[in-house]
């Protein structure tokens, strides 16, 4: 009788202790952190770090997020209303290192700082050329980051692109996280990837990075509308796009690929998805195909003291577009698209390996990788001079393989009389 | 002494793979991803032979005292004295390694996910079970053990199966590139924790069958080495070797990296189950070696007198030994490896051996 209740005693005591007392963090304490951007900025003579959060406010989603357009207002200057009433809103403080930055916000935010699994980080452009490897540090290093957390390079400054607008999502980085997964693969040129590969990459000898770009724009609808259409339909005026990709090497931003030239990238290494390529014939015909499938594959040889890469590239694709009145659906002419594509591709392609190897000297395809992979001992030998003397003057030779799998619901189109 | 608590052999092989599992599963990827990048998991093979002959020594050295454990033969191999003195430096080592269990999770916990609990706290909770479970008696140990291996297990497997579409073969190659001498500097401290299987040294009086130890232990060192080299496989194809050596516990980074079609994420509490549930076996198997020893060095006839003292000593040593992660790091990668698991766990039960074969010392046989 006596050991029962001193068992049950000793339970209810337990119901004060398993939660976790120093550790337990209530949700109206929080303050969601949904995307980060750094920054290196300039003030009174002295170099800063600033850090600028979208944070997301719980118990206020619910009543103020429905908003049309809501979405990040505050810091663009001109966000109508008190803060209060949007559930997303953008803070930003400097500090001289990240960590500082972050802990000097919390002198304004009310609430614990809580980084919650899937968010967003942005970089900066003059940060990343100051070297993002260094400042990329603490992201691997705090508990609350994960690999898994996507990031991408701003051109200018990384709070600039938290100021612009989201056009789907309540909140930026969920706008930005829906255009990387979501829509990535369908258009095919621009780049996205995680923390890991990014660390990995700067780490990885033989290999350089490649970081998605992220660019503020105006949306092109707004030049033709009315302010008046602009306020019914709750246009933004400043929206976030994925724009092509930023070179690192060493750690350091040396450069952007535009749009085509990211989607060389993604040819030669074999992620390209879904994304249309338009082809003018010479009789004046266009078609566009969409692709379905790509596959590329990367194998070296050693001729005469020189190191030959050559890049097999593989694409499926549908035609799914097409301006005239030549009788597509034959297989002569089907043979002429799959060789303008192959053309195309290989353009492409080779474009972007020229710059890479010439302009920036930087081996995002992982050429290093491949040689380390398959011949360890020749790669011991010449690494010391890869990025500077032999990757410049390794010889790519691109061959590719195009198929075109369907005409979609038609075969020719449908003739004018 | 009487050891009416018997236990089988099949309890005995899980008993072992949890408790060289418990702990090392959050490390082996980082610490053999360290010098043998890639290769690593030849590390883990060499430590699988280093584990076999350790099973070798001790069962076939137990096996001539099947009644005793080794503090009470080895007076019987070098005298009473030495043999004392060899008791008592068995039970420093077995302190001083269930301290290091203790930091090693109250360090984890603080670092991933309880910053601002005392480590003092952590480390008494998990003392606390480990007191109760060892002043049950091992046999309470034993069948715990049985329950939880499942739980453990099944975390770690789950968490490799939500990854496997993650997994890049390609990552493995070249093959053994770094040399032998690197791979052979990786598997340090993998020999360390595979001869950890030596605790047997005082559990083999206890079996029901000491004959089929040597069995039960190969089998449990075969298992611990599979389960380590897909753990290590696993992490190194999906997170690369850099990362993985860069990062003090790539198993949890890895289970942290895992994302399933936007929902099926944050699954680390799996790798919480495992850990949580493997060093709470691990911690009460060294916490009753500890204490069994211990009585029997100084006679006492019933060991329950110590465990409040040496839960009370695992505690503060555990607080005190290190000042920092880095400390801690360079103890468990460089010195308990060298200068502790090897005299321990393979030297001095070795010469024992050869000094009993060379004697022809013999313990009195059972009656079975």
């Amino acid at each position: 009788m006596g050991n029962k209740a001193v068992a049950y005693l000793i339970l209810l005591t337990l119901i004060f202790i398993l939660p976790g007392c120093w550790d337990r963090r209530e949700i109206e304490e929080l303050a969601i952190i949904n995307a980060v951007g750094v920054d290196i900025v300039e003030f009174k003579g002295q170099e800063l770090f600033r850090i600028s959060y979208i944070v997301m406010r719980p118990g206020i989603v619910k009543s103020g997020g429905g908003q049309a357009g809501g979405g990040g207002g505050g810091g663009g200057g001109g966000g109508s209303g008190s803060a209060a009433q949007h559930a997303y809103y953008l803070v930003s403080a400097t500090g001289k290192t990240i960590l500082d930055a972050s802990r000097n916000l919390s002198a304004r935010l009310a609430r614990y700082q809580f980084v919650p699994p899937i968010m967003v980080i942005i970089i900066g452009e003059r940060l990343a050329q100051k070297g993002a490897k260094n400042y990329l540090d603490i992201f691997e290093r705090h508990k609350d980051f994960r690999l898994r957390t996507l990031v991408f390079v701003v051109k200018g400054e990384a709070l600039d692109a938290l100021t612009a607008q989201t056009e789907f999502e309540a909140s930026l980085a969920d706008e930005i996280r829906g255009i990387a997964n979501n829509s990535q693969p369908f258009f095919s040129k621009g780049y996205q990837n995680d923390l890991l590969d990014v660390l990995r990459n700067m780490t990885r000898e033989g290999k350089d990075s490649l970081i998605g770009r992220l660019e503020v724009t105006a949306p092109p609808e707004n030049e033709i509308l009315s302010d008046k259409q602009k306020e019914a339909v709750g246009r933004p005026e400043k929206a976030i796009v994925l724009s092509g990709a930023a070179v690192l090497k060493a750690g350091k931003l040396v450069g952007f690929l535009t749009n085509d030239e990211a989607r060389g990238f993604l040819f030669v290494t074999g992620k390209a998805r879904r994304g249309a390529i338009p082809m003018e014939q010479e009789h004046g015909d266009k078609v566009s195909i969409a692709m379905q499938h790509t596959k590329s594959s990367i194998t070296y040889e050693v001729k005469g003291g020189k190191l030959k890469f050559k890049v097999d590239i593989k694409v499926i694709g549908d035609l799914l577009e097409h301006e005239g009145n030549e009788p597509v659906a034959n297989p002569e002419w089907v043979k002429v698209f799959e060789k303008g594509l192959a053309k195309e591709v290989k353009n492409l392609a080779e474009h972007t390996i020229d710059k890479a190897q010439h302009k920036f000297k930087a081996d995002i395809f992982g050429f290093g990788e491949t040689l380390y992979r398959t011949d360890p001992k020749l790669w011991k030998e010449i690494k010391q001079k890869w990025r500077e003397e032999y990757y410049p003057q390794a010889e790519v030779e691109v061959s590719v393989k195009a198929q075109i799998r369907t005409t979609g619901q038609i075969g020719n189109s449908l003739p004018v009389r | 002494m009487a050891k009416n608590e018997k236990i089988s052999s099949y309890q005995l092989t899980v008993l072992i793979i949890t408790t060289i599992l418990g702990t090392s599963v959050i490390f082996v990827p980082s610490i053999t991803a360290k010098y043998a990048e890639q290769s690593g998991w030849i590390s883990v093979l060499i430590a699988f032979t280093a584990g076999v002959f350790a099973i070798f020594i001790t069962t076939i050295l137990g096996r001539r005292f099947p009644d005793q454990t080794i503090i009470e033969y080895c007076g019987q191999i070098i005298g009473r004295w030495p043999g004392k003195a060899l008791g008592m430096s068995y039970v420093i080592f077995y302190t001083i390694t269930g301290a290091t269990i203790v930091r090693e999770f109250t360090a984890l916990l603080n670092s991933m996910f309880l910053p601002q609990t005392p480590a003092l706290v952590i480390a008494f909770f998990l003392i606390l079970m480990g007191a109760a479970a060892v002043s049950k008696g091992l046999e309470v140990i034993v069948r715990a053990n049985e329950f939880i291996i499942p739980l453990f297990l099944g975390s770690v497997f789950a968490v490799i199966l939500l990854v496997m579409g993650e997994v890049d073969l390609k990552e493995l190659t070249p093959v053994a590139e770094c040399g032998l001498q690197k791979i052979l500097l990786s598997s340090v401290v993998p020999v360390g924790w595979f001869t950890e299987s030596t605790v047997l040294l005082v559990l083999i009086p206890y079996l029901n069958a000491p004959n089929e130890s040597t069995r039960a232990g190969i089998k449990a060192i075969a298992a611990v080495t599979m389960i380590q080299i897909i753990i290590f496989v696993t992490t190194v194809t999906v997170l690369g070797p850099e990362i993985t050596a860069n990062h003090n516990y790539s198993f949890l980074n890895l289970a942290r990296y895992i994302r399933i079609a936007e929902f099926l994420t944050r699954v680390e509490p799996l790798v919480m189950i495992a850990w949580v549930t493997g060093v709470t076996i691990k911690i009460s198997v060294f916490y009753y070696v500890t204490v069994a020893s211990a009585a029997q060095v100084l006679g006492m006839k019933d060991y329950r007198l110590l465990v409040i003292p040496f839960g009370l000593a695992f505690i503060i040593l555990s607080l005190i030994l290190w000042q920092n992660s880095v400390q801690l790091v360079i103890f468990l990668e460089q010195i308990w490896p060298i200068f502790l698991a090897f005299p321990f766990q393979i030297l001095i039960p070795l010469i024992l051996l050869i000094l009993a074969l060379l004697r022809k010392k013999r313990g009195a046989q059972s009656g079975k």
